[in-house]
Order: C-alpha cells, then structure tokens, then sequence
C-alpha cells in the first residue's frame, strides 16, 4: 500500500486530535447568550421607531388617572361614584405609588455624558462588559468565562442597539408610548426578512402565529428599554408609568438584588396561551435602584418544560433562573480596552 | 432563536462540535484558544442560525476567519512559548502517550511555524477531507492557490527537524 506525504499528515492530524470532545458546557452557555441578547434585542430598531410613532397618534389607551388629578378629599369608596354621577375618586394601588416613586426618580436624573456606555455586568458562568456607542448603536462585548467556562471578547455588533436619539424620538405620554411599544414589539417579532422568509420556503418551515397579549408585548418591551443604558432619564421615567398600566405586573419596593442591594423587584409571567393550549409561563423580573431608577438585576426564570436546557439538564425538566447583575453602568468618552486583558 | 431553533442549533453543535472543535485544535496553538475560537464560532452561528443555510460551511469560513484575527492580535504581542500542562483535560496527547510523546509537541512547533492560510488549507484537505476545490471555495481562495499551498506546506512539515523522521521512515516502507 503506497504511503504518501499526503497520507502521513492525514494520519498525524486524525491521531493528533481525535481525543478532542467539545465539553456540554459550551454549546448551552452559547445558547443562553444568544437567548439572553435575543431577549435585549427586541427592543425598537430603527424603522420601528418611526412606525410606532405612527401608530401612536391614531390610538387611546386607557390609563388610570395620575396622582395630581386626585381631589384632596377622595375616599376609597369608588363604588358608590358612578351611580352620583360624580367623578370616580381614584384609589392608587400600591403598584402604582411603587412606580410612579420610581418613575419620579428616573426622571429626575441628570442625562449622560460621554459618547460611549460602559455596562458591567455578572451572569452565573460569565462576566460581562459591554460598551454601547450612543451614536451608531454599535457594541462591543468583552466576556470573562468563570467556573472554567470560555472567555471571549472583542467582537463588534453593528447597530445592536438603537441610538440615543432614536430613543429620544420615542413619545413619553403614558397612552402614546403604551401603543408605541406595541408597535415596536410587533415590528421586531413579526417581521420577517426576504432572506428568513426564502429559507423557511425552502426547508418548508410555517410558523405558528406569536400569540401573545397585549399587556405580554407591553411588559416585554418596556423591560427591554428599561434594560438599555442609552434610554434617557425621561423615557425611562415613562417607561415606569406604562408598567403601571400591565396587568400581572408585581411590584415588590422592599426587594434586594442578588447581591444584597436595596431593590423595587418589577416581575411579571408571560400568561399568552401558546398553541398547545399551555402558558409559557417564564417570569422576567428587573431589579431597580429605589433612589435612580437605574437597573441593578434582571432575572428569568424558565419553568419546567418551557426550553431552557442546562448541561445537568438536558431535557429542561428543571426550573432554571438566567440571573445577570448590572454591577456599574458608566459613560465614557474613548471606548475602553478589554477589562479582562487579553 | 426561538425553542425550535435552539434545539435544531443545539443538535447541530452536538453532531458537529467534535470536528468543529478538532479544526480548531489544529488551528491554534494550544487548548484554551481552541476552544475560544470554537465557542466564538459558534456564538456567530447563533447569532445568525435562521439564516445561515449551509451551518458546516459557515463555522469553517468563520472559524478561518477568527484564526486569522488571532493572528494579527498576537503578531503586536512577543511571542510566548506554550505548552501543555501536565494532565490537562483537553491535552490531545492524553491518552495517547504511548508512542506519541516526542511527535506531538513537534508537530504543534511545526504547524505554529506555517502561516495561517497554510495551516487551514491543510487542516481543510487533511483532517475536515474537503476537496481542493471545496478547500478554495471554503477560503475564497483559487483551486492552484490550494495545490500550491498544500504542498509547500507538506515540504515544510517534511523538513521539520522532529517530523523529518517520521517522513523518511515512510520513505523506507516504500
């Protein structure tokens, strides 16, 4: 049998590396990446802003009156005011006094300066630094894999994010916004690129319809900009008085984030029905500054059955909780070099 | 990606990590980066999985393209000497001491010593069994700049101070 060079370099790479196995960890600790910046990233793009302020103006929602419209003298006894005729006087829940605390807050913050936003942040088998370019959107992400999972780092996404000025752009009128969010989310989850759609032709995939309510669209994007750190003080002051307006939303104003900082807990579970008849069913919470409005944790948790797989889990028969603690979110003017080294 | 894609990408990565993993190993000078390189592969797949149509040719022109970046980021940095230590989980020679000891850490200097082109034109043709004309299709290279590279790059390995023997014996077998 003829022994060529060719043969002997096939046989030494083979040999060389044929002990190599890929460890579990890493295909779901991608996986939860992906899912934890799929969830980041429908937030609006750039057309959607554009098309949300459209359907802004020609739609009313309803909202429960403001805390300056009470009349001094209101007693909790609603039921009696529409058969007097009179206005209802309006009792706030205590949902509403957490969030319009916060929103006031928010609002009261100074706007950021410098160019870049610098957010670190701590996940179970990662830390993570991400620089936000408050003018193009573009990010940089610098990762430090802890417990022996990888590290990464120096990648760039284009346009991950909207611009500040996108964001300035996007009503702050509680109605207004509410049916802006609806919009965006839509413009971000039904839409479908000519490329996706001739790929779901070719290998004959048919997506069921997203079924979810409005009050889960609403929560869902309001959480996302909330999650963005180039949302300014304004919007995110809003963004607080729309949550009030979601149905299923918890507020808890005596939580603590997962390390051990004074918290307003926001939570709420997706309760849109899937096709099977059954809810989804994961809870995302975020965690706020009492005193800033600024973000200090998100958590979600995955119930049973619901997808989310792990190494120890690979059928998804466990509830898992995907935790990421925001631990600074500063501004920059130069984009700063990896903090991990490397 | 939603749940369905999640688990037509996590089966993916189960059927295809090993190779993807083992180019990857080839590609670069030592474990940690192997395994950089190929988890970042991967998190571009995701990031693209609906619309990615051929996921296997992808990762190679993705992971080619990472090693090359690699190497212009270390170029700036003096060179260090790498090996393994002693017992490490993803230490290729392993389990594989027996008549390997010497060769492998020639093999590693020899392949570290080839440009990056040349090296993924080999490990293309050699381990991964693509043909010349997939290997040029995969690196948008021409089909001669394939031919050209490859057998250089096998001349190289040949006159390696501790792969010479291992050539020439075969030469005696002939």
């Amino acid at each position: 049998m003829p022994v060529t060079d060719e043969d002997i370099v096939r046989d030494l790479f083979h040999r060389y590396t044929e002990h190599v196995q890929p460890p579990d960890s890493i295909a779901a600790a991608v996986t939860a990446r992906q899912h934890r910046r799929d969830r980041h990233r429908r937030v609006v793009s750039a057309a959607a802003a554009g098309a949300a302020l459209a359907a802004a103006a020609g739609v009313i929602a309803v909202v429960p009156g403001q805390a300056s419209h009470l009349p001094g003298t209101a007693r909790p006894s609603t039921g009696k005011a529409s058969a007097t005729g009179k206005a209802p006087a309006i009792k706030l829940t205590a949902n509403e006094v957490a969030l319009y605390k916060l929103s006031s807050a928010a609002a009261s913050q100074p706007t950021g300066h410098g160019r870049y936003v610098v957010m670190m942040t701590e996940g179970q088998d990662l830390k993570d630094t991400s620089v936000i370019d408050s003018l193009t959107g573009d990010l940089w992400s610098y990762q430090k894999g802890t417990d022996g999972n990888p590290s990464g780092g120096g990648s760039v996404s284009k346009h991950y994010s909207p611009t500040a000025a996108q964001f300035a752009a996007i009503p702050t009128g509680t109605a207004a916004l509410r049916s802006a969010l609806i919009a965006q989310w839509n413009a971000a989850n039904e839409a479908v690129p000519n490329s996706l759609r001739k790929f779901r032709a070719q290998h004959h995939i048919h997506p069921t319809p997203i079924p979810e309510s409005n009050a889960d669209r609403v929560f869902q994007q309001a959480t996302f900009l909330l999650w963005n750190p180039l949302v300014g003080p304004d919007l995110r002051s809003a963004l607080y008085r729309v949550l009030a307006t979601v149905p299923g939303v918890t507020v808890n104003s005596s939580a603590h984030d997962a390390t051990g900082r004074p918290a307003v807990e926001i939570s709420r579970t997706d309760d849109s029905g899937l096709p099977g008849g059954r809810s989804d069913g994961s809870t995302y919470a975020t965690y706020e500054n009492p005193t800033t409005g600024t973000l200090l944790e998100t958590a979600i948790t995955y119930p049973p059955g619901s997808g989310a797989t792990t190494p120890q889990d690979p059928q998804g028969t466990a509830t898992t909780v995907d935790v990421t603690v925001y631990l600074s979110i500063t501004r920059s003017g130069t984009i700063p070099s990896n903090p991990y080294g490397g | 990606m939603d749940k369905r894609q999640t688990r037509a990408f996590e089966g993916f990565a189960a059927e295809s990590g090993a190779e993807l993993l083992r180019i990857a190993t080839l590609l670069t000078p030592d474990p940690h980066t192997a395994e950089d390189v190929y988890q970042e592969t991967l998190q571009r797949l995701a990031a693209r999985w609906s619309r990615v149509a051929n996921p296997k040719a992808f990762c190679r022109r993705v992971m080619s393209n990472i090693v090359v970046d690699q190497g212009r980021a270390r170029a700036r940095r003096p060179r260090e000497l790498r090996l393994y230590e002693a017992g490490e989980r993803s230490d290729p020679r392993a389990a594989d001491q027996h008549d390997s000891v010497e060769l492998w850490p020639a093999l590693r200097t020899a392949l570290d010593s080839l440009t990056v082109q040349q090296r993924t034109v080999l490990v293309l043709r050699y381990l991964d069994d693509r043909s010349e004309a997939e290997t040029a299709k995969l690196l948008g290279i021409s089909v001669g700049t394939v031919k050209s590279t490859s057998s250089r790059s096998i001349a190289h390995l040949r006159a390696f101070p501790g792969l010479a023997a291992l050539f020439s014996t075969s030469e005696s077998m002939l």
